[in-house]
């Protein structure tokens, strides 16, 4: 049976203001904290790791960023999702010296390894199709919540 | 004779996995057999020169004897067959 990825609605944002990175992250990390989803070294991890490893992509039409972090941190499988009202500055995950205008953040909670894989690898399917990044950016909070629920499994 | 690929990126467990199943895939397409491991970053100074290809989704740096091609485009999508046509050329060159 395929099961699906726990997204909470408060964990999908539009229109997110954050004026940089950090912002976002934590305004995101707070909503997997407040359904007890990750433990409180989470958000500090999720920093840390793009600091040393970032995860920008320039992706079809927006600049994404997919930021995930040990799997320690994390309590209960969860995916939030954030598009931002202006884009904030990520390093390119290729390149850390360039910086990439993101977007869009995909920023995964996943208490294993193997689930962080399949996870990934649906988010990098579905955006790689032109033009859906457009969609989901161009989405309201309750239509964007139910795209991804009907997109993503979690097995 | 089979040739061998590191895949590597900065835990060397998430997005080198999601790009080494695409290049095996394309591999075998062509008639490639490969061996392949994955990596951290961090591991590549080690195998510098012991393998054929690093393919990366991390930045890696510079200065490897190995060839060293940047996968991001097997992600995003753009430029995907052009890296993976590149990958076969460098195999079999």
């Amino acid at each position: 049976m395929t099961k699906k990825i726990m997204i909470s609605e408060n964990a999908v944002f539009t229109e997110l203001e954050a004026s940089d990175k950090e912002e976002a992250l934590k305004k995101m990390s707070e909503a997997f904290s407040k359904n007890g989803f990750v433990n409180e070294g989470y958000y500090a991890s999720i920093l840390d790791r793009e600091r040393n490893a970032p995860t920008g992509i320039e992706a079809y039409d927006y600049g994404i960023a997919i930021p995930h972090t040990d799997p320690k941190f994390v309590n209960k499988d969860s995916l939030s999702i954030a598009v931002l009202k202006e884009p904030v500055i990520f390093n390119n995950m290729v390149n850390a010296k360039e910086t990439i205008e993101v977007k869009v953040i995909f920023l995964l909670g996943l208490s294993e390894s193997t689930k962080h894989l399949n996870i990934l690898r649906q988010i990098m399917e579905l955006i790689k199709e032109q033009g859906v990044l457009k969609k989901m950016v161009e989405m309201r909070q309750n239509e964007l919540y139910d795209y991804l629920q009907e997109h993503l499994k979690s097995e | 004779m089979k040739k061998n690929i590191v895949f590597a990126c900065s835990s060397g467990i998430a997005t080198s996995t999601v790009v080494a199943e695409k290049v095996r895939e394309h591999c075998e397409q062509h008639g490639i057999d490969i061996d392949s491991r994955q990596a951290t970053v961090g591991e590549l100074t080690g195998l510098d020169d012991s393998v054929d290809l690093f393919v990366v989704t991390s930045d890696v740096g510079g200065g490897y004897k190995t060839p060293v091609v940047n996968a991001l485009p097997i992600l995003t999508g753009i430029g995907e067959q052009e890296v993976l046509d590149h990958i076969v050329s460098l195999l079999k060159g």
